[in-house]
Protein backbone atom coordinates (compact mmCIF):
# COMPACT_ATOMS: atom_id res chain seq x y z
CA UNK A 1 0.00 0.00 0.00
CA UNK A 2 2.86 2.51 0.48
CA UNK A 3 3.68 2.60 -2.57
CA UNK A 4 -0.35 3.72 -3.69
CA UNK A 5 -0.13 6.15 -0.71
CA UNK A 6 3.04 7.68 -2.35
CA UNK A 7 1.66 7.61 -6.26
CA UNK A 8 -1.69 9.69 -4.77
CA UNK A 9 0.70 11.92 -2.70
CA UNK A 10 2.87 12.93 -5.69
CA UNK A 11 -0.54 13.09 -7.85
CA UNK A 12 -1.47 15.35 -5.35
CA UNK A 13 1.31 17.79 -5.34
CA UNK A 14 1.60 17.59 -8.96
CA UNK A 15 -2.14 19.69 -9.43
CA UNK A 16 -1.73 21.37 -5.60
CA UNK A 17 -1.19 24.57 -7.46
CA UNK A 18 -1.61 23.90 -10.80
CA UNK A 19 -5.10 22.91 -12.60
CA UNK A 20 -4.85 19.87 -14.19
CA UNK A 21 -5.49 19.90 -18.27
CA UNK A 22 -8.49 17.21 -18.10
CA UNK A 23 -10.35 20.00 -16.21
CA UNK A 24 -9.34 22.67 -18.01
CA UNK A 25 -10.76 20.64 -20.51
CA UNK A 26 -14.28 19.60 -19.23
CA UNK A 27 -15.79 22.80 -20.33
CA UNK A 28 -15.50 21.42 -23.63
CA UNK A 29 -17.57 18.23 -22.80
CA UNK A 30 -20.70 19.94 -23.98
CA UNK A 31 -23.58 18.14 -22.65
CA UNK A 32 -27.45 18.86 -23.68
CA UNK A 33 -28.64 21.37 -26.04
CA UNK A 34 -24.34 22.11 -26.73
CA UNK A 35 -23.31 23.59 -23.46
CA UNK A 36 -21.17 22.50 -20.54
CA UNK A 37 -22.32 24.27 -17.62
CA UNK A 38 -24.36 21.21 -16.37
CA UNK A 39 -20.82 18.88 -17.34
CA UNK A 40 -18.94 21.01 -14.47
CA UNK A 41 -21.71 21.59 -11.84
CA UNK A 42 -22.63 17.27 -12.24
CA UNK A 43 -18.77 16.56 -12.55
CA UNK A 44 -18.85 18.90 -8.66
CA UNK A 45 -21.91 16.93 -7.86
CA UNK A 46 -20.64 13.37 -8.26
CA UNK A 47 -17.28 14.30 -6.58
CA UNK A 48 -18.15 16.22 -3.20
CA UNK A 49 -20.57 12.77 -3.28
CA UNK A 50 -17.85 10.71 -3.35
CA UNK A 51 -15.22 13.02 -0.90
CA UNK A 52 -17.85 13.02 1.48
CA UNK A 53 -18.81 8.69 1.43
CA UNK A 54 -15.25 8.77 2.02
CA UNK A 55 -14.83 10.71 4.67
CA UNK A 56 -17.66 9.48 6.48
CA UNK A 57 -16.21 5.52 6.22
CA UNK A 58 -12.74 7.24 6.93
CA UNK A 59 -14.65 8.21 10.38
CA UNK A 60 -16.01 4.87 10.99
CA UNK A 61 -12.79 3.66 10.34
CA UNK A 62 -10.37 5.88 12.72
CA UNK A 63 -13.11 5.30 15.57
CA UNK A 64 -12.36 1.30 15.69
CA UNK A 65 -14.54 -1.40 16.50
CA UNK A 66 -15.96 -2.38 13.06
CA UNK A 67 -15.15 -5.03 10.69
CA UNK A 68 -12.41 -3.98 8.12
CA UNK A 69 -13.63 -6.90 5.40
CA UNK A 70 -16.86 -5.32 5.60
CA UNK A 71 -15.59 -1.86 5.24
CA UNK A 72 -13.59 -2.91 2.08
CA UNK A 73 -16.62 -4.48 0.43
CA UNK A 74 -18.40 -1.63 0.74
CA UNK A 75 -15.75 0.77 0.00
CA UNK A 76 -14.10 -1.00 -2.86
CA UNK A 77 -17.45 -1.59 -5.19
CA UNK A 78 -18.02 2.27 -4.43
CA UNK A 79 -14.74 3.15 -5.55
CA UNK A 80 -14.74 1.14 -8.56
CA UNK A 81 -17.84 2.49 -9.81
CA UNK A 82 -16.96 6.44 -9.45
CA UNK A 83 -13.81 5.78 -11.37
CA UNK A 84 -15.94 4.68 -14.01
CA UNK A 85 -17.66 7.68 -14.29
CA UNK A 86 -14.98 9.84 -13.69
CA UNK A 87 -13.29 8.42 -16.87
CA UNK A 88 -16.72 8.21 -18.59
CA UNK A 89 -18.47 11.13 -20.20
CA UNK A 90 -16.23 13.58 -18.23
CA UNK A 91 -12.89 11.84 -19.58
CA UNK A 92 -11.30 12.88 -16.57
CA UNK A 93 -8.57 9.95 -16.43
CA UNK A 94 -6.17 10.75 -14.56
CA UNK A 95 -8.62 11.53 -11.45
CA UNK A 96 -9.93 7.86 -12.11
CA UNK A 97 -6.51 6.38 -12.45
CA UNK A 98 -5.93 7.59 -9.26
CA UNK A 99 -9.55 6.29 -7.62
CA UNK A 100 -8.95 2.68 -9.26
CA UNK A 101 -5.38 3.05 -7.94
CA UNK A 102 -7.00 3.36 -4.37
CA UNK A 103 -9.27 0.74 -4.98
CA UNK A 104 -6.67 -1.77 -5.94
CA UNK A 105 -4.34 -0.63 -2.62
CA UNK A 106 -7.67 -1.72 -0.43
CA UNK A 107 -7.12 -5.43 -0.97
CA UNK A 108 -3.40 -4.93 0.20
CA UNK A 109 -4.71 -2.82 3.43
CA UNK A 110 -4.81 -5.25 6.91
CA UNK A 111 -5.79 -2.93 9.62
CA UNK A 112 -8.11 -0.10 10.28
CA UNK A 113 -5.45 2.89 10.54
CA UNK A 114 -4.44 1.67 7.43
CA UNK A 115 -7.73 1.99 5.46
CA UNK A 116 -8.50 5.33 7.48
CA UNK A 117 -4.89 6.54 5.94
CA UNK A 118 -5.86 5.45 2.32
CA UNK A 119 -9.00 7.19 2.07
CA UNK A 120 -8.14 10.21 3.74
CA UNK A 121 -4.74 10.20 1.11
CA UNK A 122 -7.59 9.77 -2.13
CA UNK A 123 -10.18 11.90 -0.30
CA UNK A 124 -7.53 15.42 -0.24
CA UNK A 125 -6.60 14.56 -3.82
CA UNK A 126 -10.60 14.37 -4.89
CA UNK A 127 -10.94 17.35 -2.68
CA UNK A 128 -8.30 19.27 -4.75
CA UNK A 129 -9.70 18.13 -8.22
CA UNK A 130 -13.23 19.24 -6.96
CA UNK A 131 -11.98 22.63 -6.03
CA UNK A 132 -10.35 22.97 -9.06
CA UNK A 133 -13.70 22.14 -11.10
CA UNK A 134 -15.48 24.44 -8.53
CA UNK A 135 -13.21 27.21 -9.68
CA UNK A 136 -14.46 26.67 -13.23
CA UNK A 137 -18.61 27.20 -12.61
CA UNK A 138 -19.42 30.96 -13.25
CA UNK A 139 -21.23 30.98 -9.84
CA UNK A 140 -21.67 34.73 -9.66
CA UNK A 141 -22.92 34.28 -13.52
CA UNK A 142 -24.98 30.97 -12.79
CA UNK A 143 -26.40 32.99 -9.46
CA UNK A 144 -27.84 36.18 -11.43
CA UNK A 145 -29.08 34.36 -14.33
CA UNK A 146 -31.39 32.26 -11.92
CA UNK A 147 -32.92 35.24 -10.23
CA UNK A 148 -33.29 36.91 -13.20
CA UNK A 149 -35.70 33.91 -14.67
CA UNK A 150 -37.34 33.92 -11.03
CA UNK A 151 -38.40 37.16 -11.61
CA UNK A 152 -39.86 36.78 -15.37
CA UNK B 1 2.57 36.96 23.58
CA UNK B 2 0.45 36.71 20.71
CA UNK B 3 1.55 34.39 17.83
CA UNK B 4 0.46 35.33 14.45
CA UNK B 5 0.77 34.53 10.57
CA UNK B 6 0.99 36.99 7.91
CA UNK B 7 -1.47 36.67 4.90
CA UNK B 8 -0.93 37.56 1.24
CA UNK B 9 -4.28 38.13 -0.35
CA UNK B 10 -4.13 39.47 -4.01
CA UNK B 11 -2.22 42.73 -3.57
CA UNK B 12 -2.91 43.33 0.32
CA UNK B 13 -0.89 41.91 3.07
CA UNK B 14 -2.64 41.27 6.47
CA UNK B 15 -2.17 39.78 9.95
CA UNK B 16 -3.91 37.12 11.91
CA UNK B 17 -3.60 36.37 15.43
CA UNK B 18 -3.62 32.56 15.97
CA UNK B 19 -6.04 31.60 18.91
CA UNK B 20 -3.61 29.08 20.88
CA UNK B 21 -5.66 29.19 24.20
CA UNK B 22 -8.41 27.83 22.53
CA UNK B 23 -7.19 25.53 19.65
CA UNK B 24 -3.78 24.70 20.70
CA UNK B 25 -3.75 21.41 18.62
CA UNK B 26 -5.44 23.32 15.72
CA UNK B 27 -2.77 26.17 15.62
CA UNK B 28 0.34 23.62 15.79
CA UNK B 29 -1.34 21.59 13.07
CA UNK B 30 -1.84 24.78 10.66
CA UNK B 31 2.02 26.38 12.16
CA UNK B 32 3.75 23.21 11.22
CA UNK B 33 1.92 23.20 7.80
CA UNK B 34 3.30 27.28 7.44
CA UNK B 35 3.84 28.48 4.59
CA UNK B 36 0.57 27.52 3.26
CA UNK B 37 -0.41 28.43 -0.62
CA UNK B 38 -4.01 28.14 -2.21
CA UNK B 39 -6.26 30.20 -4.55
CA UNK B 40 -9.94 31.15 -3.02
CA UNK B 41 -13.31 29.77 -4.04
CA UNK B 42 -16.37 31.86 -2.67
CA UNK B 43 -18.67 29.76 -0.19
CA UNK B 44 -21.90 29.23 -1.63
CA UNK B 45 -24.07 29.67 1.17
CA UNK B 46 -22.76 31.90 3.30
CA UNK B 47 -22.15 34.63 2.66
CA UNK B 48 -18.80 37.20 2.95
CA UNK B 49 -16.65 33.54 3.71
CA UNK B 50 -13.62 32.95 1.12
CA UNK B 51 -12.01 29.24 1.47
CA UNK B 52 -8.77 26.87 0.16
CA UNK B 53 -8.35 23.69 0.55
CA UNK B 54 -4.75 22.42 2.41
CA UNK B 55 -3.30 19.08 1.95
CA UNK B 56 -4.43 17.69 5.74
CA UNK B 57 -6.91 16.70 8.35
CA UNK B 58 -7.64 18.38 11.78
CA UNK B 59 -9.64 15.57 13.00
CA UNK B 60 -10.60 16.83 16.61
CA UNK B 61 -12.25 20.37 16.15
CA UNK B 62 -11.77 22.79 19.04
CA UNK B 63 -13.10 25.98 19.79
CA UNK B 64 -16.37 25.48 17.91
CA UNK B 65 -18.00 28.87 17.80
CA UNK B 66 -20.43 30.92 15.80
CA UNK B 67 -18.15 32.72 13.28
CA UNK B 68 -17.76 36.45 13.48
CA UNK B 69 -15.92 39.02 10.76
CA UNK B 70 -12.20 38.31 10.72
CA UNK B 71 -12.58 34.90 12.33
CA UNK B 72 -10.08 31.68 10.57
CA UNK B 73 -11.68 28.45 10.34
CA UNK B 74 -10.50 24.89 9.56
CA UNK B 75 -13.95 22.89 7.93
CA UNK B 76 -12.27 19.00 8.21
CA UNK B 77 -15.07 17.82 5.88
CA UNK B 78 -13.51 19.44 3.45
CA UNK B 79 -9.69 20.07 4.09
CA UNK B 80 -10.15 23.91 3.66
CA UNK B 81 -9.45 26.99 5.34
CA UNK B 82 -12.30 29.09 6.12
CA UNK B 83 -12.06 33.16 6.27
CA UNK B 84 -15.10 34.74 7.62
CA UNK B 85 -14.54 38.84 5.96
CA UNK B 86 -17.58 40.42 6.62
CA UNK B 87 -20.93 40.24 8.66
CA UNK B 88 -22.62 36.87 7.50
CA UNK B 89 -24.94 34.39 8.70
CA UNK B 90 -23.13 31.18 9.61
CA UNK B 91 -24.34 27.70 8.78
CA UNK B 92 -23.21 27.02 12.68
CA UNK B 93 -20.58 26.77 15.05
CA UNK B 94 -17.19 26.42 13.18
CA UNK B 95 -13.74 25.02 14.65
CA UNK B 96 -11.89 28.73 14.86
CA UNK B 97 -7.72 28.94 15.28
CA UNK B 98 -7.38 32.23 14.38
CA UNK B 99 -8.25 36.41 13.65
CA UNK B 100 -7.70 38.96 11.22
CA UNK B 101 -6.00 41.63 13.37
CA UNK B 102 -4.17 44.32 11.12
CA UNK B 103 -6.17 44.92 7.56
CA UNK B 104 -9.12 43.51 7.89
CA UNK B 105 -10.17 45.99 5.33
CA UNK B 106 -7.68 45.17 2.84
CA UNK B 107 -8.74 41.43 3.47
CA UNK B 108 -12.46 42.60 2.52
CA UNK B 109 -11.30 44.32 -0.08
CA UNK B 110 -9.56 41.78 -2.14
CA UNK B 111 -12.09 38.79 -0.98
CA UNK B 112 -15.14 40.31 -2.12
CA UNK B 113 -14.31 40.18 -5.62
CA UNK B 114 -13.87 36.35 -5.18
CA UNK B 115 -17.36 36.09 -5.93
CA UNK B 116 -17.24 37.29 -9.51
CA UNK B 117 -13.59 36.49 -9.84
CA UNK B 118 -12.33 33.38 -8.19
CA UNK B 119 -8.95 32.06 -7.80
CA UNK B 120 -7.23 34.92 -6.15
CA UNK B 121 -4.14 33.54 -4.56
CA UNK B 122 -3.46 33.52 -1.10
CA UNK B 123 -0.74 32.63 1.15
CA UNK B 124 -0.22 32.13 4.69
CA UNK B 125 3.11 32.35 6.44
CA UNK B 126 4.62 32.18 9.87
CA UNK B 127 5.08 36.35 11.23
CA UNK B 128 7.67 36.81 13.81
CA UNK B 129 7.69 39.42 16.67
CA UNK B 130 8.96 42.54 15.68
CA UNK B 131 8.80 41.75 12.03
CA UNK B 132 7.91 44.57 9.73
CA UNK B 133 5.59 44.61 6.57
CA UNK B 134 7.53 44.82 3.43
Amino acid sequence: MHDALKEIQSAREAIWLEEPLEVKQLSDRKAARGQAATTLLSATTKLATLITFLNHVRGVARQGGVDLGTMKAVTAPYLAFHANVLAGFYRLAETARIVRLAEGALAVVDDLDGFATLLGELSIYLNRVDYWIDLRVPWAAFGRTFEKELSR
Amino acid sequence: MAREIRILIGNEECRAELLVEEAPRTCAAIEEALPLSGVLSHAKLVDREVFFPVPFFIDEPENLKVSEKGDIAFWNGRQSVCIFFDDMVPLGATPTFGRITANLEGFQREAVKVWEEPGTPITFTRHSPGQEED
